[in-house]
């Protein structure tokens, strides 16, 4: 279902706003991207049957298409789009994860037994995900560019040519600077 | 780690990975120099790097496919599928997930069960799915879950069943071991539940402690008819397109269910029939006796092999007190040829049954011989301790009956959803060990949003009875529930898919079914009571129902319909006594408060007229000697006979709210006030919510001239409608009399403004002195007398005492005798007010008033 002509016109005045400077924009954004995203992934996947192979970049560029006015914005506004896209990709798993944790923590009903073969692979990467949701925030404290490279990677699925395109790098930069953020993303995440 | 910091660092990691893993150590050594904080920082990094491979490489979501679709929220907390909310997910599992859900529209809770997409790939599936649910629930079978709506959302396909409060059978069997008794009766039920269901065609296939829920009560429910058939095709092979209602020809070739349970045939992929319900129930009893299945073995491949090739070890073996009965049983179920098995599930059950009936009958014989002391078999086990809970609960049984939902398209069946509840609460209050919470309170409860439990509070109960209705031409669906408002689980429930004319028989299982869940034996002439039909004329009794609808408006231009649809019902059947009492009432309610626009002799006539009739077709309506004895006091003024009959009706039914009103008006026309309070505090005791018995307490307070508490009494009842310009006005006047006239005024405002007339309020919310207060009294009064005449010009009938009570208001003392002596001669509920209404009390030293009271027939009974 395609966006009433408004929000497509609405989302790409968000986007130019704030290639004019205004910083808010991203927030007023983000939760029509996470719904748009969610909504998709769960379509797409459910529609599968088994084997799931779903493509991140794909649904980020499905969900732009459906979003955004194509006439009215400009290349700088795209990939800003998709920097948003990817951190919404980010909390959608997040909050997956976190709402796995918080069942099986407690609160369950015994009404329905679950199945643990399934339960125990989704809880370790629950565990997972949030682990690395933290340490990115932290990276981010000192290092915003690598959060940012990380986040366009591994969240918005993006290669390294694509994310050097977006962030306005080279990918030399981006190579550089994957190595370390993943090697202090992994001493995190095991510590 | 500082920004500065982690660039250094950063440099030097990049550059140790340049290179040589040889070269590294002795590069490290150099660039950090005697920084050995950096260097343990970089060594770390390196190591981590060294075992992250892989790490982030594929995408997050990619990875994470299986946890976005394995991991519900598909459906998030607080969500709204139409009428259901969402609260939580309880679980899930290989076909979908469970979420506990409030149905917002009949205040329960329910469970929806979300089936997974890929379940449903074929159209044909589903609709088999939906089909062998919806039958199995529509057998109305105690054991069978009741499904309420199998519907889509969003794509998603989801099921809506009652909520059961409880455990799995398999959380059950792994918390402790339980005794043959449980055992037997778990199975008796289950098997009761696939009885059923095999005579309708269905198949359950799966049947599993998983999919069986046990309430705390001790009662079996079976889940998941037909989602065993939705996995068949689930798995993929070309399944024909089978007609379900037929048992002979299920889909081949396919292994479904939990190879635990399975029969040997289905672990072959052949076709089943109800033997295979059969081998499963086997195994499961056998499980609940011995704590392990009869062919587990280590691995999948080892259990399918026990299953094909080994006979069951004897359950003896594991658990030595079993019968030999019950052992035999158990065998002969699991059977490796069908053909040695019991042939239909109503033989596993009549052998089940003799069982248990030789094994209570061994249990009397044992303990007859021991006369007294403890019996072993006998020590209350969880179990039993908690269904003697239940039964001494039934000792004070209390039921509220809420009306129905309208689940059809049009409003206009509101008054058959009302009706239908109406009924229902009538003919449970003839049962005499059952307290049953009064109309008007229970239906005032309806849609406003409250929890069972709350409204259980309200009304003082402890179960409710809801429902649904569904009506589409000559058809009705009705779902209705019996729930224990502290536990919140349904006692009971039924699904009624009937034609219309059938109604009655529907109405008389609900209300037996409701006994029987309440353990209330009915008393001999009880049943007859509750069963008893006025009409056999479907119409007639529609038609009446409506009436009865409008009957209880509170706003006389709906309170006036109800007279068409009485008279229209007495047509429809000429011998329909409740018809006859309904246009009865209309006339003598109507009448005696002054609400038509005919005199008050031709109302009179023709309420008489129409409650002879209803007596003489049918006089054992309680409320019929209630409706004489209301007619003796007011159109009559005979208090003698009206005491007598209100006297009569108390005894016969103490517990009908309106007997205490109305005799508490006839204490207060006699002018016995502690009395009237007493009887008026009754009434509301017995109909919390009702506005007219709460309002008729104000009345009696006031009257009493116990102001203070008579306001307070107004207020609380001005919560129950907020917007009654008579109560404001009520409020006003004792304000007045306390001397509170700022008060005062702004309850007149209040209600002038509810009339509609911003002019009026305007005057009233400035006073703020008795001056101003009488001064706006006083130009209130001569508006409403002018318009009063202008009516009566129009050839309306407006009754005296509101010239009457202007005039007192005017201050035009001659004129209001006039009206008052006017006033006597229309025979409604005001002049028998006279005697004590403290708003006369300024006219009590005339002595004209003395002769009005003399007229009204005061002095001769004083």
């Amino acid at each position: 279902m395609a966006p009433e002509p408004d929000t497509a016109r609405e989302i790409s005045r968000i986007l130019r706003e704030w290639s004019e400077g205004n910083a808010d924009a991203s927030d007023e954004l983000m939760p029509l991207v996470y719904e748009e995203l969610r909504l998709q992934a769960s379509r797409y996947l459910r529609r599968e049957r088994q084997g799931h192979t779903l493509q991140t970049t794909a649904l980020i560029h499905e969900a732009y298409l459906k979003l955004v006015d194509q006439h009215e914005v400009n290349w700088q506004n795209r990939s800003h789009f998709f920097g948003i896209a990817a951190k919404a990709m980010k909390r959608i798993l997040v909050d997956y994860a976190r709402a796995r944790n918080r069942e099986k923590r407690g609160g369950r009903d015994e009404n329905v037994p679950l199945d643990e073969a399934l339960a125990a692979v989704s809880e370790e990467k629950s565990r997972e995900i949030i682990a690395l949701d933290e340490a990115l925030s932290r990276l981010a404290e000192f290092d915003a560019r690598q959060a940012e490279i990380v986040s366009l990677r591994y969240f918005g699925g993006f290669s390294i040519a694509e994310t050097a395109a977006s962030l306005g790098i080279s990918e030399a930069t981006v190579k550089r600077e994957w190595n370390s953020a993943k090697a202090w993303l992994k001493r995190e995440v095991s510590r | 780690m500082d920004t500065d910091n982690w660039k250094k660092i950063k440099r030097v990691f990049d550059a140790a990975l340049e290179k040589e893993s040889g070269d590294r150590a002795h590069f490290l050594e150099e660039a950090c120099a005697d920084d050995s904080a950096m260097r343990r920082e970089i060594d770390e990094l390196l190591v981590a790097f060294g075992g992250a491979e892989g790490f982030l490489e594929a995408p997050a979501a990619e990875a994470m496919a299986s946890l976005l679709v394995s991991t519900p929220h598909r459906l998030a907390n607080g969500l709204r599928i139409g009428h259901y909310e969402i609260e939580s997910m309880t679980g899930s599992g290989g076909i979908g997930e469970v979420y506990l859900a409030a149905d917002k529209t009949l205040g329960r809770k329910v469970a929806i069960k979300v089936l997974n997409e890929r379940h449903l790939a074929q159209e044909s599936n589903l609709e088999r799915f939906k089909h062998e649910a919806i039958a199995a629930s529509a057998l109305n079978h105690p054991n069978i879950v009741v499904i309420h709506e199998i519907g889509e959302f969003e794509g998603l396909t989801f099921l809506v069943s009652e909520y059961i409060a409880g455990r799995t059978l398999r959380k059950l069997i792994l918390e402790k071991p339980l005794s043959e008794d449980e055992i037997l009766d778990f199975a008796i039920q289950i098997a009761s539940a696939l009885e059923a269901a095999h005579k309708e065609g269905i198949i359950h296939r799966d049947i599993k402690p998983e999919n069986i829920m046990i309430r705390p009560d001790g009662l079996a429910k079976v889940l998941d008819f037909g989602l065993a058939k939705l996995a068949v095709g689930a798995v993929g092979a070309a399944v024909p397109a089978v007609p379900v209602l037929d048992p002979n020809h299920t889909a081949d070739g396919l292994i479904v269910g939990t190879v635990r349970y399975m029969s040997p045939e289905q672990a072959s992929g052949k076709s089943v029939d109800s033997r295979t319900d059969i081998f499963s129930l086997g195994s499961v009893i056998y499980e609940m006796l011995t704590g392990v299945t009869p062919f587990e073995g280590e691995t999948l491949a080892e259990t399918v092999y026990n299953l094909k090739n080994l006979e069951a070890e004897n359950p003896s073996r594991f658990a030595p007190a079993v019968s030999e009965e019950l052992e035999a049983a158990v065998l002969k179920m699991l059977a490796k040829k069908r053909g040695d098995r019991y042939q239909s599930m109503e033989a596993v059950l009549a052998d089940l049954r003799r069982i248990l009936k030789q094994k209570e009958f061994e249990t009397e014989l044992r303990r007859s011989r021991e006369a007294v002391g403890v019996d072993e078999d006998r020590k209350s086990s969880d179990w039993t301790s908690v269904s003697t809970g239940a039964s001494s609960r039934s000792k004070t049984a209390s039921v509220a009956v809420l009306p129905f939902d309208n689940l059809s398209d049009d409003r206009e069946n509101d008054y058959f959803c009302e009706g239908l509840a109406g009924e229902l609460l009538n003919a449970l209050s003839k049962i005499e060990r059952l307290k049953v919470a009064a109309r008007t309170s229970s239906f005032t409860l309806k849609g406003k949003g409250r929890t069972l439990r709350e409204i259980g509070e309200i009304l003082k109960v402890k179960t409710v009875v809801e429902g649904s209705v569904r009506r589409s031409g000559d058809r009705v669906r009705i779902g209705v529930q019996l729930v224990d408002v502290d536990q919140g689980f349904s006692i009971w429930s039924e699904t009624y898919d009937r034609e219309l004319k059938d109604i009655y028989a529907v109405q008389d299982d609900i209300i037996l079914a409701v006994a029987e869940a309440l353990k209330i034996k009915l008393l001999s002439g009880e049943e007859a009571a509750v069963r008893k039909r006025y009409t056999q004329n479907t119409e007639a009794y529609l038609l009446y129902l409506k009436g009865v609808y409008y009957r209880w408006k509170l706003l006389p231009t709906e309170f006036q319909k109800c007279r068409e649809y009485f008279q229209k019902a007495i047509d429809a059947d000429p011998l329909f006594a409740p018809a006859y009492f309904g246009l009865s009432s209309y006339y003598g309610y109507g009448t005696a408060w002054g609400l038509l626009s005919i005199p008050t002799d031709e109302g009179w006539l023709k309420a008489e007229a129409a409650l002879a009739k209803a007596s003489e077709i049918d006089d054992s309506l309680p409320e019929i000697r209630l409706s004489l004895g209301a007619f003796s006091l007011v159109h009559y003024r005979d208090w003698e006979t009206s005491g007598e009959l209100f006297g009569e009706t108390l005894e016969h039914a103490p517990n009908l709210p309106e007997i205490h009103h109305a005799y508490g008006f006839y204490l207060l026309t006699l002018g016995d006030l502690a009395g009237a309070i007493a009887e008026s505090e009754r009434a509301l005791n017995l109909d919390p919510l009702s506005l007219t018995y709460s309002r008729f307490l104000g009345i009696c307070l006031y009257f009493a001239r116990r102001y203070d508490e008579a306001i307070r009494q107004f207020e609380k009842s001005l919560e129950l409608d907020p917007e009654n310009s008579d109560l404001l006005f009520l409020l006003g006047e004792v304000f007045g009399r306390q001397g509170m006239y700022s008060e005062a005024g702004s309850a007149f405002a209040a209600a002038m403004s509810l009339q509609g007339n911003a002019q009026a309020a305007a005057k009233f919310r400035g006073c703020s002195d008795e001056d101003s207060l009488f001064g706006a009294v006083r130009e209130m009064a001569d508006r409403n007398l002018s318009v009063m005449r202008s009516r009566i010009d129009e050839g309306h009938f407006v009754p005296a005492i509101g010239f009457a009570r202007m005039c007192v208001l005017n201050g035009d003392v001659d004129e209001a005798f006039e009206w008052l002596r006017k006033a006597i001669d229309e025979h409604n509920v005001f002049p028998l007010l006279f005697n004590t209404d403290p708003f006369y009390d300024g006219l009590r030293e005339d002595p004209r008033f003395k002769e009005v009271l003399n007229d009204i027939g005061f002095s001769s009974t004083e």
